[in-house]
């Protein structure tokens, strides 16, 4: 009973957190916005409207280090003139056994992405360069941050109404369109369980630990609709979750308004952390597993972060 | 009666020029574009990468080994060290600037506006040699100071006769105890006060004053012999000279002497200085020896035919010119100064952004060449290489975030063959690897090096140690975040440069405080010790 408390003060947390950072940053949600059909044109540009759930892998009642951080998984949302761009990145847990915090590598490579797309140091059809010049900027810090972290970053091009993105590792994203995936990422890994991730190494184990290079970046290009949902989650979604179950919980969105999409985030936060400590249940992970050789049951207990956009014709409201 | 007073506020929308920054430049981490937009870290205080942040602070750079001797008549009253250039988006009168110092404030010395006409003329390229008429306006100036913690720094302001739309603002960070953390500058306007009277402005142009009145009476002046007139004049500062030589036929005749004019620094009048000036100096230049035009010439107030003519009045005695921040300097204006003036030694042409390679190909016919300062300039390898092997009496270079050198291994590979250099500042070197090692073996005689941010540079290739045991002399030794430089490193160093003054290490999380103590005691002359950011070190310690 207590963990059920606990467990609905962290999803409530979550869910606030969500909401309250994306009024304030990309102002592509706001309740009271209807799309007027009466000035929609052919060639009206498009935007997102995104909303961002998460919850920690620990069931402890950890508090928020920071908006949008979710256990070790870290994410943005950012608008500029010409494109909306969403990010997730998954830190590498194992540099706890070094003492250090396997989130900060990840929080500081998304919130460098946030503020480059916002000074303008972005270019809509390259979402790798963000990534690269994130990476470097984090090199160019006199703190010298130590961890590992997936990346993957989506960018909407207004005008084009296209959707470029550029991935790094076992996170991921998926374009679903009229209840099908029609889109969607690679994942990158070298080895089972073993993505590519950019890292920042102390000078003694550079060479032993992993370090991809921000250039291997898988990078796509596709074309989107008004409607389309674009999904993006760390492994801990993908993992506990089948693409039908995703389906099952993306047709509940029947709108455009950002409360929908909230709802519809938290619900598939909610379900994968469940599943993900459901002993018995044969989950994604535990399926690729058995691929591999590797005997695992169960979900896959990790952090879960989500962030759902639906593209929606016209001018994001101001 | 309540009257209505309305406030139009705008934050700075883009940097037009500065003098320098910490950041590397194609990153946005410490670097002078973060000081535009809204406040985004104030009231925190702390060393953020979102700041904009000054490349130096304190008076350590002017006791390295590199520091230049100060040209005479420089008057104290002239602070500025350093300008960040400001462009709004809306013109105004001034009443109110907000300058929102986030991490040791008090380097503000001066705010001034600009009243610019050439914007009118941008992309005209009929106009592009004209010169135009550039008013600067203080502000506020004042001295430096050191504050704990951050502030909005919010002076009273001298009313401005003018709207504006450009601010620049003066830094002199000697004071502060470290870096100066700058977040965002607002610019106020009280709508109100645009009806009342503008006030009349006074400027002094000295240009003005230099024409002579018919005055026949020397007074007692011509009693003295005319070297004693000379000496007497030389304390005095240009603009007392120049309004001196309106008193008397004499005095004209010994204010107009060229010898009074062989050190010449107008950096301190870089507002009111323009073509006209220079056409009415240059006639008592001819015995120039030190001329310092930094920060002059903004908006095409000086330009590239009006410099060029000085250039041709001097001649073989111009050994020191300093030009930082020139946006008139181009590729004619250096091949005018390399072709009338071959004996420089000291050139500084840091900031000059209008100067490409054929320019920079004229450089290397100043074989006399001891100094040169090329910190962000857009100067290629080639070029720097033709350099470096026809100036072969180079000691002090500057390549500082020189970001189109591409192989700086290569660089320092022909400085290692052709020069033996003193001091050698090679911030943000990143493509510098294995080069360090040949220049160690080459360039003995360093005494000064700054290898900040040269993140390429790899501790167990040996580069350190083979550089501190070879070079002996060093007293300043930048290796500012480089990760792996280790124990061992250091340990050399206490050992081979017992002459030590100033030692950065920061963002290091090898080297341990054992090694930290044996340096400080192994050299006695140690100032300045920058551990911060190191995770072995608890505490910043300078002595």
């Amino acid at each position: 009973m207590q963990s059920l408390v606990v467990y609905g003060r962290l999803l409530a947390r979550a869910v606030v957190s969500g909401l309250n950072s994306e009024v304030a940053v990309s102002q592509s949600s706001q309740p009271s916005w209807t799309p007027s059909c009466s000035q929609c044109t052919y060639s009206r540009p498009l935007h997102l409207v995104t909303a961002i759930a998460g919850l920690s892998k620990s069931r402890a009642l950890v508090p928020v280090k920071s908006k949008w951080s979710f256990g070790d998984d870290s994410c943005f949302s950012a608008s500029q003139k010409l494109a909306d761009v969403v990010g997730v990145a998954d830190g590498v847990g194992g540099w706890r056994e070094y003492g250090i915090d396997p989130s900060l590598f990840p929080r500081s490579l998304m919130d460098t992405c946030e503020r480059l797309v916002q000074r303008g140091h972005f270019s809509p059809s390259s979402p790798k360069d963000v990534i690269c010049q994130s990476y470097q900027e984090l090199l160019d810090n006199k703190t010298h941050l130590l961890g590992s972290s997936t990346v993957c970053v989506v960018a909407l091009h207004r005008e084009e109404k296209k959707l470029y993105s550029a991935n790094l590792g076992d996170s991921g994203f998926m374009v679903i369109r009229s209840g099908e995936v029609v889109h969607r990422s690679e994942e990158q890994q070298h080895y089972f369980n073993t993505p590519f991730q950019l890292s920042v190494a102390p000078p003694v184990l550079q060479g032993s630990v992993l370090n991809d290079s921000p250039q291997v970046a898988d990078s796509t290009m596709f074309d989107v609709l008004d409607g389309d949902v674009i999904l993006l989650g760390t492994d801990g979604l993908f993992d506990n979750l089948s693409d039908d179950m995703i389906l099952h919980h993306i047709r509940r969105l029947k709108d455009h308004k950002s409360e929908s999409v909230q709802n519809v985030a938290n619900g598939l936060v909610k379900d994968a952390h469940r599943k993900g400590f459901d002993p018995d249940y044969n989950s994604p992970f535990a399926q690729h597993a058995a691929d591999n050789g590797f005997h695992f049951e169960g979900g896959k207990p990790d952090d879960v972060t989500v962030i759902l956009s639906k593209v929606t014709e016209g001018q994001p409201p101001t | 009666m309540e009257s209505e007073v309305k406030i139009y506020q705008q934050w700075a929308k883009d940097v037009g020029d500065y003098s320098s920054q910490y950041g590397s430049e194609a990153s946005m981490s410490y670097t002078a574009s973060n000081i535009t937009g809204p406040s985004s870290i104030y009231p925190i205080c702390g060393d953020f990468a979102q700041a904009a942040v000054l490349r130096t602070y304190g008076t350590w750079w002017e006791s390295a080994p590199s520091a230049r001797k100060q040209i005479k008549r420089t008057p104290r009253n002239f602070t500025s060290k350093d300008f960040i250039e400001l462009w709004f988006e809306r013109e105004v009168f001034p009443t109110k600037v907000e300058i929102f110092e986030t991490y040791n404030p008090g380097a503000v010395v001066r705010i001034l506006a600009c009243d610019n006409q050439s914007k009118n003329f941008n992309g005209n390229g009929a106009s592009e040699k004209k010169q135009l008429n550039v008013r600067w306006f203080v502000l506020w100036e004042g001295f430096p100071e050191a504050v704990d913690g951050s502030r909005c720094f919010s002076p009273n302001l001298i009313r401005c006769p003018f709207s504006t739309d450009i601010l620049r603002i003066e830094f002199n960070s000697s004071l502060c105890g470290y870096y100066t953390g700058l977040d965002a500058v607002r610019l106020k306007e009280q709508i109100e006060s645009i009806t009342e009277t503008l006030t009349k402005l006074h400027l002094q142009d000295i240009n003005g004053l230099s024409a002579a009145l018919d005055i026949s009476d020397n007074g007692y002046f011509d009693l003295l012999p005319g070297e004693v007139i000379q000496e007497i004049l030389s304390f005095l500062d240009l603009p007392s000279l120049c309004r001196l030589a309106t008193v008397s036929h004499l005095l004209y005749k010994h204010c107009c002497d060229p010898l009074q004019f062989k050190e010449l620094n107008l950096q301190p009048y870089w507002t009111r200085v323009n073509d006209y000036m220079l056409t009415h100096l240059s006639c008592r230049c001819r015995h120039l020896q030190k001329l310092d035009l930094s920060w002059c010439g903004a908006f095409r107030s000086i330009t590239a035919e009006g410099f060029t003519r000085l250039v041709l009045t001097c001649n073989i005695h111009l050994k020191n010119l300093r030009l930082a921040n020139c946006s008139f300097v181009n590729n004619d204006v250096i091949k005018a100064i390399c072709k009338s003036c071959p004996n420089i030694i000291e050139l500084d042409l840091q900031g000059c952004s209008n100067v490409d390679n054929f320019g920079y190909a004229h450089v290397s016919h100043l074989r006399l060449l001891r100094s040169i300062n090329l910190y962000r300039s857009i100067i290629d390898i080639h070029a720097l290489i033709a350099i470096i092997r026809s100036c072969n009496q180079l000691e002090i270079l500057n390549l500082g975030s020189c970001s189109n050198v591409n192989d700086f291994d290569a660089v320092v590979g022909e400085l290692a063959a052709h020069c033996k250099l003193v001091c050698l500042d090679l911030w943000r070197a990143r493509s510098l690897s294995s080069g360090l090692k040949i220049l160690s073996q080459n360039c003995r005689r360093l005494e000064e090096i700054d290898l900040g941010w040269c993140s390429n540079l790899q501790s167990n290739s040996g580069c350190f140690l083979e550089l501190f045991q070879n070079c002996r002399q060093l007293k300043k030794v930048f290796i500012t975040a480089n990760r792996t430089v280790c124990d061992q490193d250091l340990e050399a160093l206490a050992a081979c440069c017992p002459l030590l003054e100033q030692l950065d290490i920061l963002g290091n999380s090898e080297v341990g405080v054992h090694t930290i103590e044996r340096v400080m005691q192994c050299c006695p002359k140690l100032k300045l010790l920058d551990v911060s950011f190191c995770a072995e070190i608890g505490a910043l310690v300078v002595e």
